[in-house]
């Protein structure tokens, strides 16, 4: 049997299998039998198995250079190295499709297993009957719209080649999984909620989805921050944001997903807040379908745009149908679910409603700037685009609230404020003063100055909440006080976790706004042996050579870089910088090479050279601060999200410890 | 909710409204090509736009010393000069082929910050005798 053969009946079989258990669960739900539901378990087996089979037969395919499958002729090649054939199968439309639906496939399969332990079988089949659907939506994509295993009647010698961007750096390798684990984990405690919403328990589902969330949180972040490595690292114009609709796509979903994340606290705690969290994880959920209809449509220019397609028009309606059951059934229990009580501004609570309606806000002014373009073409005609300084406009002040109420936020206590709480907040407040003033004593600009304030508020924070609960523990049990922080940390991990996450994501905050605005970019044109003094640094444009590589054929021109001054501090040393020719693009793409330092980030790229006979070069610099102390903050980020997840932190009951200081 | 707290959440709201509603306003980049601009010419002085065309037969000159560059965007009816320094242009860019250059008229000249020229694969060069509308579309498609 051939790989294509395989891959297309396994495919089948997922599809048949898909709607098989979205009709077994259906049958679950209305005729209350639950041992429909047993059947439907084994039906999500079955399914993963055979999506794991249909994408198993596209790898071998790939592997083996079978140029008889559409998807291997058109986005692979024999002479790709291995580590490329492994990833090709999500470097186009439809096997990028293939690897969401198969994930989609193992998270209703997971699902399923939480079945009669912590999903009880009133509620499963319609949690199990939303994952088929979607499920059965992306089969059906694939089977009938965008099929990978479509026949090529005379088999081409060698394909037309993998997309020259995914070759050139391993992080896109790993950047559109994450993606996909991040997108792909929001349909759980969306179906999840709609189970809540169907069976009319509210409560429970907040408890038994939060894990999810949070992983599907912590794989979006992850794929945003591999994309933003992968942009500055290969694109050569030295930044990691462009506010490119693709960009924003994969942002509008964390955004609501992290408004979710602290409204889900409120409800967790005292019942609160049910209808924002049913109306988040909705808008969550449907942002994904949002941004894939975005990429895969063509209805926005955009860097990323696939091919456009058929497949658009299936998003737009898989988005419509999406919103339309989630905000529909909200409306429809909405009265049901009216909060009890009232909630006061200045309290935990209405801290985080605050943070989840700026990170709302955040998110409809993105969705507005990224079709406000249609918008306008579709009312007047006119071809139109938004530019970032739109966007930078905006977020920048929502920024700056979003940095104050996360440093006050955790420090409020639950339902009113307190007298250690003012002192508290004076504390932070003058931190905030400090740090901005510090700024401007160095002569940093009024924004940057700001950032570095709440930097420190930021931290200040922190360390009163941590402090404050050591010392108390240690006084109290009369251990030493290393001892405390230990026993906290690891009892109190989702508190501890957060605390690391908000840390890193100050220290993002203060990166971003030194980045972005301390960037210097030059250019000149160097002959061999020539040295050229700019930014602190001493260039020598060594050679200008031409070498050709399996792949692809690649111009290089060696520089050294010596630092002559403050400026250039790190920047020391030999490099590469080269362009790479591959057969299936006009354009050669440049490959930067970064230096990294503790202060300024040096970034070299080739532009041009002298074809005819290797004389000179065109060299781009890009000098950069901090850019290495924003991946950190990515780190950081990702550790106090596995912090919180690692297993274990469950087990231990809250009210068995003693109460810390705002907790 | 108090009503001072219904008059802060009011200020904040109007605040962001008129941040976001100006900011759309403003920064909208208008993609027009040069027949466009010289039906109103006066509308686009002085505004960030996206001016599309192909570069002119003849009309490419780029020194690699100063890193000038200078060429003509034609649509085949109206031509106007551009002008970009301080960087090379892309590998894709070249004479006869589509191109879209972001940036703001000064006079007549089109001073550009950005060569943009995001291609297709499958590039075709227009032929004599094409209408403003083909070369439009062909420049549409190759973006």
């Amino acid at each position: 049997m051939t790989p294509g053969l395989l891959g297309g009946i396994a495919l089948v079989a997922a599809l048949i299998f898909s709607v098989i258990g979205l009709v077994v669960i259906l049958l679950a739900h209305f005729l209350k039998d639950r041992r429909y539901v047993d059947s439907a378990k084994r039906i999500s087996t079955l399914a993963l198995l055979a999506g794991l089979v249909s994408y198993g037969s596209l790898t071998w395919a790939i592997l083996i250079n079978d140029f008889s499958v559409s998807y291997v002729a058109q986005s692979s090649s024999i002479e790709n190295p291995l580590w490329v054939k492994l990833v090709t199968p999500w470097a186009a439309l439809e096997g990028s499709i293939l690897l969401w639906a198969l994930i989609q496939t193992a998270y209703t399969w997971l699902v399923s297993l939480r079945v009669g332990k912590s999903l009880d079988t009133w509620r499963a089949p319609v949690a199990l009957g939303t994952l088929f659907a979607i499920q059965v939506f992306f089969f059906a994509l694939i089977v009938f719209v965008a099929n990978p295993f479509g026949v090529v009647p005379n088999p081409p010698p060698d394909g037309q080649g993998t997309n020259p961007l995914l070759q050139n750096h391993w992080m896109m390798a790993v950047h559109p999984v994450f993606m996909y684990l991040g997108f792909v984990g929001l349909s759980v405690p969306f179906a999840y909620a709609m189970a809540a919403m169907v069976s009319k328990q509210y409560q429970g589902w907040i408890f038994e989805t939060r894990w999810w969330t949070l992983v599907a949180w912590g794989f979006l972040t992850a794929g945003i921050y591999t994309g933003k490595w992968w942009s500055y690292e290969i694109l050569g114009w030295g930044g990691y944001w462009a506010w490119d609709p693709v960009e924003n796509a994969s942002l509008i979903p964390w955004l609501f997903a992290t408004a979710f994340l602290h409204t889900g606290q409120v409800q967790e705690r005292n019942g609160l807040f049910k209808s924002w969290n049913f109306g988040f994880i909705t808008l969550a959920f449907a942002a994904t379908v949002f941004g894939t209809f975005l990429t895969r449509s063509g209805v926005i220019m955009s860097v990323h745009a696939f091919a456009s397609g058929p497949v658009g028009a299936w998003f737009l309606v898989f988005l419509l149908s999406v919103l339309a059951l989630g905000l529909g059934m909200l409306s429809r229990v909405s009265s049901e679910i009216k909060d009890a009580g009232e909630v006061k501004w200045k309290s935990r609570e209405g801290a985080l409603l605050g943070g989840a309606l700026l990170f709302g806000t955040f998110a409809f002014v993105v969705v507005l700037g990224t079709i406000w373009p249609l918008v306008v073409e579709a009312f007047s005609g006119a071809e139109v685009s938004i530019g970032a300084p739109f966007f930078n406009q905006v977020s920048i002040p929502l920024g700056i609230l979003m940095l104050l109420l996360m440093g006050i936020g955790p420090i409020l206590p639950w339902r009113n404020t307190g007298a250690q709480v003012k002192r508290n907040i004076t504390i932070m407040l003058v931190a905030l003063g400090i740090g901005t003033l510090f700024g401007q004593v160095l002569g940093l600009t009024i924004g940057v100055s700001l950032t570095m304030g709440l930097f420190a508020y930021n931290l200040a924070a922190i360390w009163l909440m941590v402090s404050q609960g050591v010392r108390e523990r240690s006084s109290s049990l009369g251990i030493p006080a290393g001892q405390a922080l230990w026993e906290l940390a690891s009892s109190h991990r989702r508190r501890f976790g957060s605390h690391i996450v908000h840390f890193g994501i100050a220290l993002a905050a203060l990166t971003i706004a030194f980045s972005q605005t301390y960037r210097v970019t030059e250019q000149r044109t160097l002959n061999i042996g020539e040295t050229w003094q700019t930014q602190g640094m001493e260039i020598r444009l060594l050679s200008v050579t031409a070498r050709e590589e399996a792949n692809r054929f690649a111009a290089l021109a060696p520089i050294e870089v010596r630092s002559i001054s403050r400026e250039g501090w790190g920047s020391d040393g030999v490099y590469q910088t080269r362009l790479n020719f591959y057969p299936q693009m006009d354009a050669p793409l440049a490959t930067p090479v970064v230096k990294y330092s503790l202060y300024n980030d040096f970034y070299f790229v080739l532009m041009q050279f002298d074809q005819e006979r290797g004389q000179w070069a065109t060299l781009k610099i890009i000098v950069t601060p901090l850019v290495l102390w924003l991946w950190v903050a990515g780190f950081i980020i990702a550790f106090g999200t596995i912090y919180i997840l690692w297993p274990g932190a469950a087990r231990v009951s809250r009210h068995q410890m003693t109460p810390t200081v705002g907790d | 909710m108090k009503p001072k707290y219904v008059i802060a959440l009011a200020l904040v709201a109007g605040a962001l409204l008129y941040l976001v509603l100006g900011g759309l306003g403003q920064n909208l980049v208008y993609f027009i090509t040069p027949s466009e601009y010289f039906q109103q010419a006066d509308r686009y002085q002085n505004r960030q736009v996206r001016l599309g065309g192909l570069v002119k037969e003849g009309s490419l000159d780029f020194s690699p010393k100063t890193l000038e560059l200078r060429f003509v965007v034609s649509d085949g009816v109206k031509h106007v000069p551009v002008k970009s320094s301080g960087s090379t242009p892309p590998a894709m860019f070249g004479e006869n082929r589509g191109v879209v250059v972001e940036g703001r008229f000064q006079g007549d000249t089109f001073v550009s910050q950005n060569l943009l020229v995001k291609h297709s694969e499958t590039y075709t060069a227009p032929k004599d005798g094409w209408t403003p509308e083909q070369v439009r579309k062909l420049i549409e498609e190759a973006n």
